[in-house]
């Protein structure tokens, strides 16, 4: 075969690689959010309430451990599961028993969701419970928010202040 | 088309793959010849390497680790100083873009080829943390120009590692707000995207570390234009950095570059169970790849130290750094080493063979242990000995009619030689083309061969990777042991092809009839 044949077909063949290589670094795009839709990220971590009240020990019980053992209140560690649901425009999109964390149970339960939901006007609201061994949702929030497209809406739990944060 | 009805279950698909693959192969060769890039995979893979830490240790001092600074600085870059920085940046990105696609295309080539079997488990064991560190310094890589794409695969990487139930908080929430993320985990990121590619490096240098003369660098010609086609993509298509992430407007539509991040549109589609475990079933594959399907045990070469004069040609012709010389373990008035074989990392090539000065089929050695005549080499394959060889150059010779007959050597990995033999042609088959000494040519037309055709895999892609290229040295005169002088060349002709090109094989056969002919003629 001729040179220049040689090196013609050598320079389509990069010509080739470059152009798969140019196009597949970028393009398709991908489309993550559709434009008219918002996102809203719904998460926050939290201690449920311990599951079994501290006992204080007795001289008789503290006398059978070693010294260093030897505290006045005996406290396990496991936490109670978080009851937690969230509505949007009245029907609940989410409804979860979350867990805690560590192999002791004792970690903050935590929870994160995302939902692509169309801009525009909405009713959220939030409801949780800490401790599974109470009826009801001590924490609750409600409010309307107006999403602008491609808006990112955080919903918190501020557990300072215990309460939700929509930001 | 290869048979593929003797083929059963899984390596049905396997064969058609390996047949798919070397048609696409021998198009190239049409253009490249042994320059061919599929036959460099593994070394353009180090050169994409070597260019992304070239461009990347210059970015790095314009480079500002910081929340704002880091978009600001490549974007100044890619905009302003597009002529330097910015063909810098995107010839570091289209050099890590070229790394994968190499990367993935030559794991799937040794995949095909079986280049994972037997003592090659070593280099194929260490691949697979270098593919997941080339994922790693990838990724950080994005997520340090903090754009859109770098918000995208920042949010969805900690997304997909909070499934693990590791985390006490989960990671994604660092990515919540904006104020969240602050200018220590971009120096934290710069850090880590130096470091895993030094370590990238020390197990890039561990995966070659049982290969002999291993290629760590293409060809000059290859190399250069692999450079200039990434500088052509980097000027007409620069790598710019789009929009600055704010966490406070989701992702619309997100450029992703596909090479890396196939996956994560399937983040959201997909269950995360389904991606781990296909993430770690995957991984667990690649790993024990080379024990679920363990080649037949086979002898390894073995030394005869009476005919061993410690030369050490076969330690230079090894592509396996399977033979060492060591002190010689019986006294000898004139020789001070011998060859030694290690076991492990032996294949059974033969290359040796083909490489020791001893094996000559016109020496004769009287075999202390059976008391019979029988040829040895200083070191062979007990499968494969030179006496077995040298008979049955002599039987073929033997059993060709033919006024002008023809020998045919041939590897076991290239074109099959069975359907060639004929009146005037009979194939000898070997384990590699490498085991074939010049000795041997000289001893076949010498015994009544008219011409030899020499038959090895194509220039470049050796099965045990330097065979080929030992034997056309050796018939050019340019390696020991050298063909001698006194043999016409013009009797052997040389094919080196891959298994499935048989037409070609038919044509050099008919090439050297003619050529024969007109000798004997003349």
């Amino acid at each position: 075969m001729k040179h220049y044949v040689r090196y013609l077909g050598q320079g389509f063949c990069y010509l080739l690689f470059i152009a798969f290589l140019g196009y597949f670094s970028g393009s398709p795009s991908y489309t993550h959010v559709p434009a008219d839709k918002a996102l809203i990220k719904f998460s926050f971590t939290h201690p449920g309430k311990r599951l079994v009240a501290c006992v204080t020990q007795t001289r008789a019980q503290l006398q059978k451990l070693s010294p260093q053992l030897r505290y006045g209140k005996k406290c396990p560690r496991e936490r109670s599961p978080l009851l937690v649901e969230f509505a949007m425009d009245g029907k609940v999109i989410y409804n979860a028993k979350v867990q805690p964390r560590g192999l002791s149970k004792d970690l903050p339960s935590p929870v994160y969701q995302r939902f692509i939901v169309p801009a525009g006007e909405h009713r959220f609201r939030v409801r949780m419970q800490d401790d599974i061994r109470k009826p009801g949702y001590p924490y609750f929030a409600k409010k309307k928010i107006k999403l602008k497209k491609l808006q990112t809406l955080v919903i918190d739990f501020n557990n300072v202040r215990k309460q939700f944060v929509f930001e | 088309m290869p048979d593929l009805k003797s083929r059963t279950g899984w390596m049905a698909p396997v064969e058609l793959c390996r047949h798919i693959l070397q048609a696409l192969e021998a198009r190239l060769n049409v253009f490249f010849g042994a320059v061919n890039p599929f036959y460099h995979l593994g070394d353009l893979g180090f050169y994409f390497f070597y260019i992304m830490v070239i461009t990347g240790t210059v970015l790095f001092f314009y480079y500002e680790p910081t929340v704002a600074g880091s978009f600001d600085q490549l974007d100044y870059l890619s905009r302003e100083q597009w002529y330097f920085g910015g063909v810098l940046r995107s010839l570091h990105r289209y050099a890590a873009d070229g790394m994968v696609l190499t990367v993935a295309l030559h794991i799937l080539r040794e995949m095909l080829l079986g280049h994972f079997r037997g003592a090659r488990w070593f280099s194929w064991i260490t691949g697979v943390p270098l593919l997941v560190m080339v994922y790693l310094s990838g990724i950080l890589g994005f997520w340090l120009v903090w754009n859109k794409l770098g918000q995208f695969i920042a949010v969805r990487t900690a997304e997909f590692l909070d499934w693990l139930p590791i985390f006490a908080s989960p990671m994604a929430r660092n990515f919540l707000h904006n104020s969240d993320v602050t200018n220590l985990l971009f120096r934290l990121l710069i850090v880590m995207h130096i470091s895993i590619p030094l370590l990238l490096l020390l197990f890039m240098l561990l995966h070659v570390k049982r290969v002999s003369k291993a290629r760590v660098m293409p060809p000059a010609s290859l190399a250069n234009g692999t450079l200039v086609a990434l500088l052509l993509l980097s000027l007409f298509r620069p790598v710019l950095s789009g929009e600055r992430a704010d966490l406070a407007t989701a992702s619309n539509n997100v450029p992703i570059d596909w090479f890396y991040f196939f996956p994560y549109p399937l983040i959201h589609s997909w269950p995360m169970a389904v991606l781990w475990t296909l993430l770690a079933g995957g991984t667990l594959f690649l790993l024990l790849l080379p024990w679920l399907s363990r080649p037949p045990k086979r002898a390894v070469a073995s030394v005869h130290l009476e005919d061993c004069s410690g030369c050490g040609y076969c330690v230079e012709d090894c592509p396996y750094e399977a033979i060492v010389m060591r002190e010689r373990s019986v006294q000898h008035p004139r020789f001070s080493y011998e060859a030694n074989v290690l076991e492990d990392m032996c294949v059974h090539c033969g290359i040796c063979t083909g490489s020791c000065p001893s094996s000559n089929p016109f020496r004769r050695r009287i075999s202390y242990s059976a008391g019979k005549e029988t040829l040895h080499s200083g070191i062979e394959m007990p499968q494969h000995n030179i006496d077995a060889l040298r008979s049955d150059i002599l039987q073929k010779l033997g059993s060709l009619t033919a006024a002008k007959p023809i020998l045919l050597f041939g590897c076991q990995h290239g074109v099959a030689l069975g359907p060639f033999g004929d009146d005037d042609v009979a194939p000898v088959s070997l384990p590699c083309i490498g085991m074939l000494s010049p000795a041997f040519i000289e001893f076949a037309l010498r015994k009544g061969a008219a011409g030899l055709l020499v038959s090895g895999c194509r220039q470049g892609d050796c099965y045990h990777r330097l065979g080929d290229q030992w034997l056309r040295e050796r018939l050019s005169r340019q390696r020991v042991p050298l063909l001698h002088r006194t043999v016409d060349s013009s009797r052997i002709a040389c094919c080196w092809q891959a298994a499935s090109d048989t037409t070609q094989m038919h044509k050099e056969i008919d090439r050297l009839r003619i050529r024969l002919h007109q000798i004997i003629e003349n």
